[in-house]
């Protein structure tokens, strides 16, 4: 195999990368920046800064799971695998489907267990999608006792409509940088995670800095999501804050809280040794969609106020989206693997 | 005290220009009240042109400090949720010191000769329009310090405003009862009617701040 192949497999991931930044940046600073209460300007610098130091930081733990769910020991089946999950991640956002990029790529993984003839650890899938369950519930309830929080916070305290407002913006920029770095320690596994075991990238010498070589992958990785959320997100950003969420600032700001907890929740090492010294059951470290935690903060907040506002048609547009985008990715991954094999001879397994 | 300072430093002097602004409503309508009282004792009592002065002076930097305000908020882009309620608010609270400097004019034109058996309702009836404007710079200032108190303050105003209906009916009743020509009857109860509705505005200004007190509520 021609050395630079490696690179231009990686390009699928790229790809995937893009698109979850262009993406996934609006669930961060969506009502943010659509609400004008943050500039976009400030929003993209934000979100790209955190997200590699994020992803660099934090991304192995997530991102290993997925190596584990399947091993995919030749680097043309990441190529189609990631490629399958970026096509999908793609045409659902066509079709105006929220998009969940961790579905995908475990819908895409599963399929080149199957196409191969690998075992598919169950145990694992199930915790897998247990967490498409839990992250949107556990955000809901994080969503909701934040809210109430605040709420008796505000009534007892006396703040001025304006220093409310400064507080806010301050607050929804620290919960989107959190966010975002939760977004690039969770999600950096979606990219990059499947071209891990056949990582083709040498320990990066920095001078003060030495990055090991999955530290160099998941930079990159990093990279594409930073250029995802600069060159594409402005109009989803604008889309989610302006026409997907009616909140007032300070609801988005619980929601956004939210999120980030909850996608830290499944990020952290950190929390999952705590809690495991601590023998307490432990959160799976698995990429898990930050779209579904957004949405399960929001729908918190509505049921808080009495579910009147909910939009169910919405909700159940995007429970659809959450069941249709592991399938579709199952089903192309597997076209697109015998594609590859059959039509181009390409080594999709070893 | 630095860090607040610093933290709260870009819309320190927008909350400074929105007292000014309700002081300057509050203070004015007082000194209306004063200067409608020496009007009644004394109808050409020399201080009375300056009075008037000062309220058409205080009216003008009223509409520049309003214009200044939400220009700020508008270049700003502050509380995005709330800025068009409340531009509408700071619209609106312009109109009572409207009113009241266009009352004070009025008097020095028109010089009305309010007979003397009316002067005690007259002054009682200014003193309550004056009143529910005081409470409803009160009730507006909560809205932007502290919304629980805004509900005590709308009922004061909406209590103040009953009584100036009350006092004015009265002054009608004693107009029409009184032996005076038509024309002067219809001439004084219009005049009545424009202080009362000093009371009246402060009243549909309270209704409208409840509303957007509703809507600042998370």
């Amino acid at each position: 195999m021609p050395e630079f192949l490696p690179y231009i497999f990686l390009s699928s991931g790229l790809f995937l990368g893009w698109s979850l930044g262009a993406n996934d940046a609006a669930n961060i600073f969506g009502t943010a920046v659509g609400s004008r209460m943050v500039t976009f300007r400030v929003a993209a610098l934000a979100s790209c800064v955190m997200v590699v130091v994020g992803a660099v930081v934090s991304g192995a733990g997530a991102s290993r799971t997925l190596g584990e769910l399947g091993s995919i020991n030749e680097i043309g089946g990441s190529f189609t695998v990631v490629l399958s999950a970026a096509l999908t991640v793609y045409w659902m956002t066509k079709a105006r489907a929220p998009v969940s990029t961790s579905q995908a790529i475990v819908g895409g993984i599963v399929a080149w267990n199957v196409f191969v003839g690998a075992e598919t650890d169950m145990g694992l899938l199930s915790r897998i999608m247990d967490t498409w369950f839990l992250c949107p519930m556990i955000s809901a309830l994080i969503a909701i006792v934040l809210y109430m929080l605040l709420d008796r916070m505000l009534r007892k305290c006396s703040i001025h409509l304006f220093h409310l407002d400064s507080l806010t913006r301050y607050g929804l920029i620290a919960a989107g940088v959190t966010g975002a770095y939760a977004l690039g320690a969770n999600n950096i596994g979606n990219v990059v995670g499947v071209f891990i075991p056949g990582n083709p990238f040498p320990p990066l010498d920095l001078g003060p800095f030495r990055l090991s070589s999955l530290q160099v992958l998941l930079l990159i990785g990093a990279g594409a999501i930073g250029t995802g959320i600069a060159t594409y997100s402005r109009r989803i950003m604008m889309t989610v804050g302006t026409e997907m969420l009616q909140l007032s600032p300070i609801a988005a700001f619980v929601a956004v809280s939210a999120h980030s907890v909850s996608l830290m929740l499944f990020s952290s090492t950190r929390l999952e040794s705590l809690l495991q010294s601590a023998g307490l059951p432990s959160l799976p470290l698995v990429p898990v969609s930050s779209s579904q935690a957004i949405v399960g903060a929001i729908l918190g907040i509505g049921i808080l106020k009495g579910g009147r506002s909910i939009r169910w048609s919405v909700i159940s547009k995007i429970v659809l989206s959450w069941v249709v985008t592991p399938v579709s990715a199952f089903l192309v991954c597997l076209l697109l693997l015998a594609v590859m094999q059959n039509l181009f001879g390409l080594a999709v397994a070893r | 005290m630095k860090e607040r300072f610093r933290l709260f430093g870009r819309t320190r002097q927008l909350i400074s220009d929105i007292d000014i602004f309700l002081d300057r409503l509050s203070s004015s309508a007082i000194y209306f009240e004063n200067t409608f009282a020496l009007f009644l004792r004394e109808p050409n009592h020399e201080e009375l042109e300056a009075k008037v002065a000062f309220l058409f002076d205080e009216e003008s930097r009223q509409d520049e400090l309003r214009r200044r305000i939400e220009t700020y908020i508008f270049r700003k882009m502050l509380i995005p949720d709330l800025r068009v309620d409340v531009m509408r608010l700071l619209e609106k609270m312009d109109k009572p010191l409207n009113g009241l400097e266009s009352l004070g004019h009025l008097l020095l034109i028109e010089r009305p000769a309010f007979p003397e058996f009316l002067h005690d309702d007259l002054r009682e009836l200014c003193g309550m329009s004056v009143k529910s404007i005081d409470y409803l710079t009160m009730a507006v200032r909560a809205f932007f310090t502290n919304i629980n108190d805004v509900h005590n303050h709308t009922q004061k105003v909406v209590l103040y405003e009953n009584m100036a209906d009350e006092i004015e009916l009265r002054i009608r009743r004693k107009i029409f009862a009184s032996d005076m020509p038509l024309a002067e009857k219809v001439y004084f109860t219009s005049f009545t009617n424009r202080i009362a509705d000093l009371a009246d505005l402060a009243e549909n200004i309270t209704d409208m701040l409840l509303i957007f007190t509703l809507k600042r509520r998370m």
